[in-house]
Parts: structure tokens; sequence; C-alpha cells
């Protein structure tokens, strides 16, 4: 481009700052604004997505083990027969949900404030 | 013959702003800026007044195509265009010789960009628009450049833009007029 100037290219390198700066912006906001609720044996915890941490309940035939880390939430152990609850994996959307019927946990994650997650299918 | 100048560049937006609604766009707020490109061009020889009339002329005209003139969009798109056209004025004038359209254009480009993903984020969408606005402004780089080269381009090798301002500038000179 024989067009270009000295200026251009300051200007091109303040965009490309801004648009990593936004790109940052983006994914650090994420997850902040969302809880982890698991209830278990009638008591109810509340848990910051954003933050690494490991919660063992108790139930009727065990413990189970639940992980949040890097954004997501999962059952890591439980004493249960079949194991679904370890199978579901990571939880991080608003309402996302994984429990574990035999030893009566449930953990879903909820939004705080206006935080609606992603666009799926229900936005149409 | 002012008047016929800005009317014109007014028709121009209205007109590639009709264009640019024929493309399709994944996503509402990734548009090419075509419609910008009358006011990037008389950047180089309107005066500060002409300006703001062409921009008055293209929003509304946008607005008018897009079906957005009632909705709280087209305040969405008075702000992007206004920051725009005021970065884009103060870069081409600050910067001199040492810019070229292509530069302005970006800088135009990520002004509009901010200010609208700024808006959306404290009015309409809140915290979630953070999301889109890498995606914003990240498009927005792209449509710059490439409408920034066209009109750096359009600008050194079009006759017809220099007989335009020839005209326009023997119309402003004698003072009456502007």
């Amino acid at each position: 481009m024989r067009h270009l100037r000295i200026l251009d290219f300051v200007i091109f390198a303040l965009a490309l700052g801004v648009f990593g700066a936004t790109v940052l912006w983006a994914s650090t906001g994420r997850g902040a604004q969302r809880r982890v609720e698991i209830e278990a044996s009638g008591e109810r915890y509340l848990l910051p997505l954003g933050t690494e941490e490991t919660l063992t309940v108790q139930g009727p035939v065990g413990d189970t083990r639940i992980e949040v880390s890097d954004g997501a939430a999962h059952v890591a152990h439980s004493d249960c027969r079949d194991k679904i609850c370890i199978a579901m994996g990571d939880i991080s959307e608003p309402g996302a949900w994984v429990a574990c019927l035999p030893n009566r946990v449930f953990v879903r994650i909820i939004a705080v404030d206006d935080d609606e997650g992603e666009v799926d299918a229900g936005a149409f | 013959m002012r008047r016929d100048i800005l009317a014109f560049l007014g028709a121009l937006s209205l007109f590639l702003a009709a264009v640019e609604y024929l493309i399709p766009k994944p996503l509402p707020f990734l548009r090419l800026g075509l419609a910008n490109l009358p006011l990037l061009i008389g950047l180089g020889f309107l005066k500060p007044r002409d300006l703001l009339i062409v921009l008055v002329l293209k929003v509304f005209g946008q607005g008018l195509v897009n079906g957005t003139l009632a909705s709280y969009v087209f305040l969405f798109s008075l702000a992007g265009t206004t920051a725009s056209l005021g970065t884009m004025a103060a870069v081409h004038r600050l910067g001199g010789r040492h810019v070229s359209l292509i530069g302005v254009s970006l800088a135009g480009a990520l002004a509009s960009s901010l200010v609208q993903t700024a808006l959306a984020v404290t009015f309409v969408f809140g915290e979630t628009a953070r999301l889109i606005a890498p995606l914003s402004v990240g498009s927005s780089v792209v449509t710059g450049l490439v409408m920034g080269s066209f009109a750096e381009a359009f600008r050194s090798r079009s006759r017809w833009l220099a007989a335009l301002e020839r005209r326009y500038r023997s119309a402003a000179a004698p003072g009456g007029l502007s």
C-alpha cells in the first residue's frame, strides 16, 4: 500500500490494543456473576463460580464431592451406584444442573443480576 | 451549489445504506459501514458545519432504510456516527500529512464501536453485552480498514471527486454562502 503513512500504523497498533483489551475484558468478566448452588440433605450452599473450591456434602448413601474450577462446576466423586452425576461433567451456563439422585444432591448454576448466559435456541 | 453537493452526499449515504441493507449480516451490529463513505470522503474538503449536515442526513437516511428511525437503535446509530465523525475529524486535522484515510477510517470505526458497546453495556443488555465487545471491535477494525482503503484509493484517483471538490470550493469561497 503506497498510501500508508506513519500514523496509520500507530492507529492500527492502537486498534489491536483496544481489541486485545476487549477480549480480556470479556473473558475475565465471565463467570464472576454466576454462582453454584448446591442442595444436599436439606442444606443449601452458594459458591461463586469464579473461585477454585471443593465442597464435600453428605447424603443418604455417602459423600458427594463437588469441585468448582475454571469457571465451571462438576461432581468429582460420589458414593452412589451409577455415577451419572460424574458423567454429566462440567456445567457453567446459568440454568445448567447436575444431580445425584441416590444421594439427594442437586447442583445448579444460577445467574446473578441480569446475566442471561449464552444465546441458545430459547432466544428465538 | 453547495446545497446541491450536500444533498448529493446525503443521497449517496441513503443509497449506500440501501446497498448495505441488501448484504446479509450474521449479527445485527456487524455492518460494513458503507454509508460512512460520503463522510469519509467529504472529510478532506467539507467545512465542519457541512460535515455535520451530511452526518445528520446519513443517520436519518440510514434509519429510514433500516426501519430503525423510531427505535433506540437510531440513538445508537446517532451516537456511533457522531463519535466516529468527531474522531475522524480530529485525527484528520491533527495528523495532517502523516495519516491517510485508512488510519482516519480505522480510528472512526473504533470510536463508533466503542461508544456503541459502552451504550449497550450501560443501557440495554447489561454486563452480558461485554461478550459481544471483542466481536464488535474486531469487526470494526476490519471494516474500518476496508472502507479506509477504498476511500483512500478513490480520493487519489477519482477525477469526478476532484471536480466535486473544485465546485464546492468555488461555491464556498466567495464567503456569502457558507
